[in-house]
Order: C-alpha cells, then structure tokens, then sequence
C-alpha cells in the first residue's frame, strides 16, 4: 500500500468524520469542508505538494507517477464534490423545511361577495333568451296609466284593473304593475320584427309578507313578426323552461285570461325542487305555474298602430322572483329584499 | 265563487268525480282555487232519537239519557245539556270518533253512571246557523228530520263537495252555477239542460204597485220589476236551504232566499222590496245629492256622493244601487206584497260606489264585474216561478221594462284559416264549429267562412282572436303543436349598460361585496336620519297616493338609507365584516307633481362597509377600479360631500372636472339615528354619469424604446395640505415629459416642527425619442419645487 491510498483513506475518512459532526448541517460545515479541500487540493496542499516532486523523478518515472498522483486528485476531487452537493442539498431541504406553512389557516377577511339570487336567475334567463335571439329593452317604472292599463285594453274602472292594485302617483301616473307598458313603448318606438324581453321591477298594493312582496320583478316578452302563431309561442316558451329548468322539463298551457292577450294562457311546468313527484313547494301537484302568455290581443296592437290583419305576435310575462325562489326552494320572498350576508352568501 | 257539486249536477250529467270534474274546467280555461268536503270532519257521528230521559241520581244538572241509535240495543249517554226532551232527534257522536273541534270520545263514567258517546252541539260540529238552523244555539243541535242510526251529514245537509272556481274578469258570466254548468258541459262534451222559467200571473197589473222612472239611463240601462202579492213569509224547503248554505249563504226566509238562489244560479243580482214601504207608489233610479244618507240593510248609516246611484221611492232613498238595499224597505215576517227589482247598472259606477263606501256584497261584486241585460229577464222569471214553486205568494200581472241599451245579437264573421294562422294549427272548419257550438257559440259554416252568433252572456268576445281562442281552449291548447321558425331571424342582445353593469357585479364579487335588493320606498323620516336640511334636493321626491305606509310614501332618491338599514340589521345579528353594493334607480322628478314628464329613473351605484371590514382607503381603491374597469378616465377626490358623512372623511368623487359621486365614513349622529354598531363607510356614483363618459374602443399605444429616469423628492409643508394637491401641482409643473408621480412616504414628527409633515414623491420622466439626462430635467424640477414653495410654502427636505 502506498502513500496514495493512504491519503485516499484518510480524505475518506475526515469526510466521513465531517459526516458525523454536522447533524445541524449548514453553512458552517460548507466552510469546514472547504478547508479541508485547501488541506489536501490548495496550492500548498499534500496532492498539490506531491505534483511538485515529480521534479525530483527520473524522467522515465514521471509518466507513470503523474498519472496515479492525477488519479488521486481526481477521486479525491470527486469525494469532495460528492460531498459538497449532499451538505448543499441538506442545506437547502433544511431551509424548505424551515420554511413550511400551516396551509390549512386561514386569514379571517370576509372572503369572496357574490350577486344576487335574483341577479344570478335573471342572467341565466337572459342567457337562453338571448341565444333565441332575443333583445333586452328596458323602460320606467313610473309610468303613464295610459300605457300600463289603457293601451293594453285595460280601460280605467274596467274589471281587469281589479286584477292589479295599483299603487297612483297622480290620476293618469302608477307605479307600473306589470313590465307590459313596455311591450306598448317598443311597438310605438320601432317597426316589426319585434323580439325583445323586458326585465324590471313592477310594484303591487300588496302588504309584505311569506308570499307577497309590494316590489317584485318581471321579464316580459315580446315577438311581432308576420305570421306569428300560438304554435310560435307554445315552442319559445317550451323550448325557454327545458333550458332553464333541464330537458326532461314537461309543461302545460292553460287557458287563461289578460285583457292583452287573445289567446291567452297559464303555464304550468314540472315542480323543479321534487321533479314532478310532488312536495310542499308545489302543494303535492307535481307542477307549478311559472308564467302567463299569449297571442297580442288586435286591439292592443291597433293601439300602437300595427295592423293585426298584417302583423301578430305573441308576449309573455314571467315573475323572476317566483322563478328564482322555485329554483332555489326559497319558501320566503321577504328574504329576497333582506339582504341578510347569511342568506347571500349561499348564492356565491 | 263556490259551485256545490250537487247543485251543478241540477243542470249537467257529470259522470266523473268532482276531482276529475275540476281538472277538466281548468284545461279549458276555469280556474280551481280548491274542492271543500262539506262536513268532511264529522265522521262517526249519527242520528240519535231521545227514548228515555231520566234524572242522574247523584247530579242535579246531568240527565241520563236513552238512545235509539237504528240498532236493537238503546245507547246511555249522560249529558249536562237542559236544552233535550223526549222523542228529540239529536247528533249522537260515537265512543271512539273525532269530532271536528279536536275533542276525542271515550268511553266514561259521569259520577258513577257509564256513558257511550257523546251528544253534540252545533259548535262541537263546527257548524254555523248559516250551516243549519240551531247550530248557533248554545246546547245541544236539534235536529229537524232524520231517522235514528243515519248520518247526521245527510241530515245536515252536508255530504256535497263544493269547488271554488276562480273566475276571470272576462267572464263575469260564470259567477253564477248556470254559467259554470255551461262550462262544464263545453269542457265534458255534456248536454245541458236548465229550468225555462214559466209561471201564471193573477190578477191586477203591476201598475197598480209601483211606477219606475229611470232618470240615469247611462248608468242603468235596464230596470225590470215585477210584483208579487198575498205573500206569505216563511222557511224556503229543505233543498233549497241546502243549495244556499253550501254556497255559503245564510237561509233567511222564502222571498229573500229566492232572490239569493236566483242571484247565484244566474248571476243577476235580484233584490225584493217590501211594496207597503214604496212610499207614492212610484221608484225613481237617480244619482244621489251630494251629502244625502240612507240606513242600510246592515244597519249602518251612509253617506253617499252624488256620483253614486240610488233606487228611491216618492220621499227618499230606498237602497243604494247595487249595493245594498236600504233598511226602510227590507223584508219582514209580515210583509204581504214585495216587489222584485232586476236590473243592470254600469260596472264602472258600481265599482266607484262600492269601494267609495267600503261596502262589498255578492251583489256590488256581480255587478262591478259587469252583469247582462238580456239576464235580468230570465231571472226575473225564474224568480217568478220559484214563488209560485214554493207557494211564496202570487204574480201580478206585467211587468215594469225599462231598456235603453241595444240587445240585438252580436255576430262575428271570421275564416277557418285566420284561425289557423294565429294559432298556427290546421284545423278543418268543421272541427271549429264544433268546438264553438261545444261553448254555446251558433256558428254557420259556409265555404271555410264561420259565422259566429255569440250568445248575450259572452260579452267578452269581439273579433276574430276571441273565435280563434274559444276554439282553441276547447279544442285543448295541448293539441295545437309547437314551432320555433316562424318570424326574421334576429340577433340577440343585453340592453345597451348590462354588461358593463355585469362587470361592476363580478368586480364587486371579487372584492368581497355581497348585492343587496331593497324595495323602492322612503319615507321623510328617513331623510331626517339623513339631517338633509328641510329644502335639500333629495327631498324633492315622487309621492305615492296611496302608499302601504308613511315609511313607505315617497319614491327614493337616494339608496342611503336602505344600504344603512341593511347594513345595521346584518351586524346586529354579529356579522362583523360585512361589505354590501346595491345597483338600483333613484327616482328623481323634475318637477312635482308630475305631469308630462315622468321622472329620471337613475340607475346609482351605492357601495356600504362595516369599519371591521376596511376604511376609507379600501373603499377608495375599489371606487378607483371601478371607473378603471368602466375605462372612465380622470378619477379624482377632493374633501367635500353631503351631511350625512364624517365631516372631516368625506369627498366628492370626480370624474375629471364632473362630480359623479361622494364617499366617507358615516357621521356619528347619523350612525346612531340608523342603529349601526360601529363605523360604517358609504360611497355613491351615479352609473348614468359614469356611463356616459366612458371611453370607446381601446387603441394600442407601442411600449416605451428609453429608459425613463427617476427622481425622489421629499418636500417639508404644513399638515393641513392634501396631498393630492401637491402631486396636482407637481404634475401640472413638471413638463411634458412627466410620466409618473408617486407618494411613497407620509412622515410626521422627528425633527419636523409640529403642524409639519413631510411628504416623500418618486418622480419618472420619460421621452419617447431619447434618453434623458439630469440636465435635460433639471428645468422641471427647479420648476417643480419653485411651484410647491408657492403654493404651500414647501422646502425641499435635506
């Protein structure tokens, strides 16, 4: 065994040592490794000394002397390397490890807000509408008598107005009760084709309570073309409630009654809380009624100066409260205009 | 209006039940609000005859009672009862039934002696006198027929379902039985058959009681009566008691219960006089003077306005047409002759009177729904008849007709392929004249043209439309098919502001702010919880006339007051951090009272935040955002705003030189005034402002080619100078070349004197052509810091 294994051995060795002795690895241990590295590799280290010997050599020995005192060096270098990258690595999990968070804390902010139920329902209504080519118009809801109740064929002391109680700015000014008088604003204002659905408040005399609200919102609708049929109507309004409330959605029109329509109908679709099974929402019947339709009755249209032996239509008027609450299960309409955080915040 | 099943089984065959009876008359357009079993809860209850009363050996106020209850064996029952007697027939409740009123029979013993049931009052029944005569007696019911062992429901005339039909305003017809048995003969393709009314007169001439003079004739276009002499007052039969109380009106006597059962059979309103209190012999229909007053049936005294019609006699008022009848005239035990009035008045007058009075009855209801002239004839005489029927009294000869109005048919011509074309079927002309002819419509077919003859009872229908809808409700709308092509095909779209408005919410969302929707009502007490002062603008609001409450009476002008409610009710209930938005009008009038011109409805936008939840600086970031994320260029604040707010943290918002808005904490008082637990911030913009300045397409500007050279200044001025005004001026100084002006540090205290403070600004120039150098920007800032010494007295700080 020569002098090269046994510096072999013993670089081995203080490494090995250095091993031992930093547990809590570090920078410290960088810096002892280094000087070890300046003992055995520095200018003035053993290997480097051994190099300078070759001098002394016959020169036919030099060949094969350089060659082991490079080799040394070499493994020796590759121990040190190894070894560096391993304290480097240890440092470096030691400092992750350090480093790590409790990710299941949170900070105590109010989190994410949200829209509201009546918002949320109302944009997904828009949604299908829009996709069936639909516009959004809007119009006041202090509105002329004349056109939430006389253009409509609802004239003043007519039994129909029975049907509404009105809340009366002036004699010829309401709070409008209905998103109709919109249907009367679009038909003056622009020539058919007419396809647009009205959103908006509307306001009924009716005391607060689990069921009645004296503010309430409509979606009306509204198509003049030529040659519109009830057919149309039925086929918008079916295709309307299976996008809203899914496909296996079934409905069923009723004869109804509006003084602005003629037909006119009540639609009822499959309860979308039990499925059609029946439950408490729909009172055990399986179905609930969501809207009221029908074909524009001539004489409104002649009102606004359309010629119903040219043009027909039909409107619809949906109440976007009762929707959401029966999208929702909301067995309250007060909750809707409380705008309690605990309620809104189920709706994010 | 309430339809007994076995009164409407008077008039059609109905082979189903009143279940399935109920389904059909909705699918053809009669609505159902409900089906009541009459007596469904008296169950186990039977007929019982007193055999035997005996007195209890050991109570003086109980009787022991024997029972023949239809079985071999008498019943004992022990009662507390005085009212009982031998032989009387009375509801015996068996041991084990439930009674209506909740009480369960046991078997028991009363001081000793066993009894097996339990013998009924008409309260324990839950029964009114309405129901049947005795049943508001305080002990036990008498009953007044039966026999021992049946159930009393059949005795109490109780074992009928009666549907609640809703009725609409356009047919005002089916506010009668005749009317519903018309639809329900349409709806089960049943033939109908109704009484023809056919009586005798005596002799005498109607003249010889009464001369009617109309002096309204718009008001009441027909006045029919007849009289009817030797009356003799008395109970109405049995069946007729039965048909009334399951409707839900109270037997009285024979004449008052004809002009009921006449009334609801068909829908004509019928009232009878007492001929001896026709003062003069004569009735005068007439508008009543202005003040004038008249006892009513009930008891009440009313004063009447001179656009409400009277019936009177020579001297005075003798009831309020179509109302009620007065007191003066009403029928008693011993009225011998009566007069029958049936008439028709306007439904607008009635409508007016009855709710200017506040007096509603069957009658008021009818006719405010409108009643037909041809109707007043048939029902005249069917009350005729029914006299004679019942041996009430006998019919004078004649009668009074007072018509004004045109009673010719109504006919309307239309095609089989107009109705096709509106309700896009395809349907041969004879299946319409069937289903018209199915809802009593005569219609003559003639080369694809119908001729409809619409009956006097259908005054609902005018032209084409209302053929092609009675041919498709009968028809079945489920049978018509269903399309979507028909119309131009159109491009949809949100109305113009929905999706900035849409943005708003999201960004809202994303900053913890939950939507709040309130109703669209203030009452001046609210704007006293504002101390706004009495002439302040938002004062100025739309009154409603006839409001649910003085908290409710105005139309909003601003959204403060329910964000503040809202925001008080939600930390009451210990939510600390709350941060609520509403996006709603305002309604703000021009002038009041309104006229022409409707008022401005104002979409605002109102942004509400609890102190836990952030501070002034929070809010004003978001409202910054906001009009970045509008693309609403020249955000800007300056201290300022109403009273409502902190006076020393508040501002006005600007969007360049146009004030669009306020924010601030809420003023103490006004904190209190709204119960609000903690500080509160509040911030408004006006959407409809902000909207309109927003700025068109987005063009590309190309990126910076030179560095931009930056340069720290810290300036020493007094505390009361804002610091927006300093980086104003810095900005307005610092040439064309200034890109940016940043505070980067606020400092008070140290070596500063007090009332001092430092303000620390980075300052980045930058020229699009070249690299700048300090001597290049050496003018600026000297002009800079010149501009702020001026100003506010700033040095530059070593």
């Amino acid at each position: 065994m020569d002098n090269h294994e046994k510096i072999l051995q013993e670089v081995r060795q203080a490494l090995s040592e250095l091993r031992q002795e930093e547990k809590a690895a570090g920078q410290e241990a960088l810096g002892r490794l280094q000087e070890l590295r300046v003992k055995y590799l520095g200018k003035k280290g053993e290997i480097t000394q051994m190099m300078k010997q070759m001098g002394t050599l016959p020169k036919e020995e030099r060949p094969s002397f350089g060659q082991k005192v490079n080799s040394l060096r070499q493994k020796v270098e590759e121990a040190f390397e190894q070894r560096k990258s391993e304290l480097e690595e240890r440092i470096k999990e030691k400092k992750l490890a350090a480093e790590r968070i409790d990710v299941t804390l949170e900070k105590p902010e109010a989190g994410m807000g949200g829209v509201h139920p009546l918002t949320k329902v109302y944009r997904q209504v828009r949604g299908i509408f829009e996709g069936m080519g639909f516009q959004v118009v809007e119009g006041p809801e202090i509105e002329f008598d004349k056109y939430n109740f006389e253009m409509l064929n609802i004239p003043k002391d007519h039994p129909a107005r029975d049907m509404q109680d009105t809340f009366y700015v002036t004699d010829d000014i309401v709070l409008r009760t209905h998103t109709s008088p919109v249907q009367i604003r679009t038909m003056l204002g622009h020539q058919p084709p007419i396809r647009v659905i009205c959103p908006g408040r509307v306001y009924r005399t009716d005391d607060v309570d689990a069921t009645h609200s004296p503010v309430f919102n409509q979606i009306e609708g509204l198509v003049i073309d030529k040659g519109i049929t009830f057919a149309d109507l039925k086929g918008t309004i079916n295709t309307f409630l299976r996008q809203l409330y899914g496909e296996q959605t079934k409905t069923k029109f009723r004869p109804g009654f509006f003084p602005f329509t003629e037909p006119s109908a009540e639609v009822d679709a499959t309860c979308s809380l039990c499925g059609g099974k029946g439950c408490p929402a729909c009172k055990g019947a399986g179905m609930v009624e969501v809207l009221g339709c029908g074909m524009v009755n001539p004489k409104v249209l002649e009102n606004c100066g359309l010629d119903p032996e040219v043009y027909s239509g039909y409107a619809f008027g949906l109440g976007l409260d009762r929707l959401t609450n029966i999208k929702y299960g909301i067995t309250d309409i007060r909750l809707l205009y409380e705008s309690d955080v605990r309620f809104l915040r189920q709706f994010r | 209006m309430k339809v007994p099943f076995k009164w409407l089984k008077d008039y059609i065959e109905i082979p189903v039940s009143a279940e399935e009876f109920a389904d059909a008359m909705i699918m053809t357009g009669n609505g159902v609000e409900g089906i009541e079993e009459r007596g469904a809860e008296i169950r186990d209850v039977l007929v019982g005859r007193i055999v035997k009363l005996e007195k209890h050996p050991d109570a003086d106020r109980l009787q022991i009672c024997s029972i023949d209850i239809g079985k071999e064996e008498l019943l004992q029952i022990v009662t507390g009862a005085d009212n009982v007697f031998e032989g009387a027939l009375v509801p015996v409740a068996m041991v084990g039934c439930h009674l209506p009123n909740g009480m369960h029979i046991k078997k028991g013993k009363l001081r000793g002696v066993p009894s097996l049931g339990m013998l009924c009052s008409g309260e324990e029944l839950c029964l009114k006198e309405a129901d049947y005569p005795g049943a508001g007696v305080y002990g036990i019911l008498i009953l007044q027929d039966g026999q021992p062992g049946q159930d009393v429901r059949e005795v109490l005339m109780m074992d009928d379902k009666v549907i609640e039909f809703e009725v609409g305003a356009n047919r005002p017809d089916c506010l009668s039985v005749i009317g519903i048995a018309r639809e329900g003969a349409a709806a089960l393709r049943e033939s109908i058959s109704l009484p023809e009314p056919k009586f005798g007169e005596s002799e005498g001439d109607i003249s010889e009681y009464v001369k009617v003079t109309v002096e309204n004739e718009e008001l009441c276009p027909r006045y029919m009566a007849r009289a009817v002499k030797n009356v003799k007052i008395g109970p109405s039969p049995k069946w007729m008691q039965e048909r009334l109380s399951a409707a839900g009106v109270r037997p009285i006597s024979n004449i008052v219960d004809i002009t009921n059962f006449v009334m609801l059979e068909t829908g004509q309103p019928m009232h009878a006089f007492d001929a001896a209190d026709i003062r003069g012999k004569e009735i005068i229909v007439r508008r009543a003077k202005e003040g004038e007053k008249i006892v009513t049936l009930d008891g009440k005294e009313r004063e009447l306005s001179a656009s409400m019609l009277l019936i009177c006699d020579g001297q005075g008022p003798i009831g309020i047409a179509g109302v009620m009848g007065g007191e003066n005239s009403e029928i008693r035990e011993n009225t011998t002759t009566v007069v029958f009035e049936s008439a028709k008045f306007m439904y607008g007058n009635i409508r007016q009177t009855s709710r200017g009075l506040g007096l509603a009855t069957e009658a008021s209801m009818r006719y405010s729904k409108g009643v037909d002239a041809a109707n007043c004839e048939y029902a005249l005489h069917r009350a005729c008849q029914l006299v004679e029927e019942l041996g009430a009294g006998e019919i004078v000869g004649g009668e009074v007709d007072i018509l004004s109005e045109d009673l010719s048919e109504k006919v309307i011509e239309t095609t089989a392929g107009s109705v096709n074309a509106l309700l896009g079927a395809e349907l041969s002309a004879e299946e319409m004249r069937q289903c018209l002819e199915r809802a009593f419509i005569k219609t003559e077919l003639s080369q694809g043209k119908l001729t409809c003859h619409i009956p006097y009872f259908r005054g609902d229908m005018y032209g084409k439309a209302d053929v092609a809808e009675e041919v498709a409700r009968i028809y079945g709308y489920d049978n018509i098919p269903e399309s979507t092509g028909a119309g131009q095909m159109m491009q949809g779209l949100p109305s113009s502001l929905e999706p900035e408005q849409d943005a708003l919410r999201t960004y809202l969302a994303a900053e913890g702010y939950f939507e709040s929707i309130t109703y669209s009502f203030l009452g001046e007490q609210d704007f006293d919880k504002l101390k706004l002062p009495a002439e302040h603008a938002l004062r100025k609001a739309v009154r409603i006339k006839n409001p649910l409450g003085d908290d409710k009476a105005l139309m909003r002008t601003t959204l403060a007051p329910d964000m503040l409610a809202v925001m008080s009710a939600n930390l009451k209930r210990k939510n600390k951090q709350v941060k609520l938005y509403e996006m709603n009008k305002v309604y703000l009038p021009e002038n009041l009272p309104l006229t022409d011109t409707l008022p401005d409805e104002r979409r605002m936008l109102a942004l509400c935040m609890s102190a836990d939840a952030g501070d002034f600086y929070a809010m004003k970031r978001v409202v910054k955002n906001l009009f970045d994320i509008l693309r609403v260029p020249g955000f800007d604040v300056a201290a300022g705003g109403e009273n409502f707010l902190h006076p020393g943290r508040k501002a006005e918002i600007f969007a360049g030189e146009q004030k669009v808005g306020q924010m601030g904490e809420i003023a103490p008082e006004v904190q209190k005034n709204f119960e609000l637990p903690m500080r509160v911030y509040y911030a408004e913009v006006d959407l409809k402002s902000l909207f309109a300045l927003m700025q068109g397409e987005i063009k590309f500007a190309p990126l910076p080619k030179y560095p931009a050279l930056e340069r720290d200044i810290a300036v020493i001025l007094a505390d009361g100078v804002e610091a927006g005004s300093v980086a104003k001026c810095i900005r307005k100084n610092g040439g064309k070349h200034l890109e940016s002006v940043e505070l980067f540090d606020v400092y008070r205290g140290g070596q500063l004197e007090e009332g001092q403070k430092s303000l620390a600004y980075s300052l980045a120039f930058r020229s699009p052509d070249t690299t700048l150098t300090d001597e290049a920007i050496a003018k600026n800032m000297e002009k800079i810091l010149k501009a702020l010494s001026e100003e506010f007295g700033a040095t530059l700080r070593e």
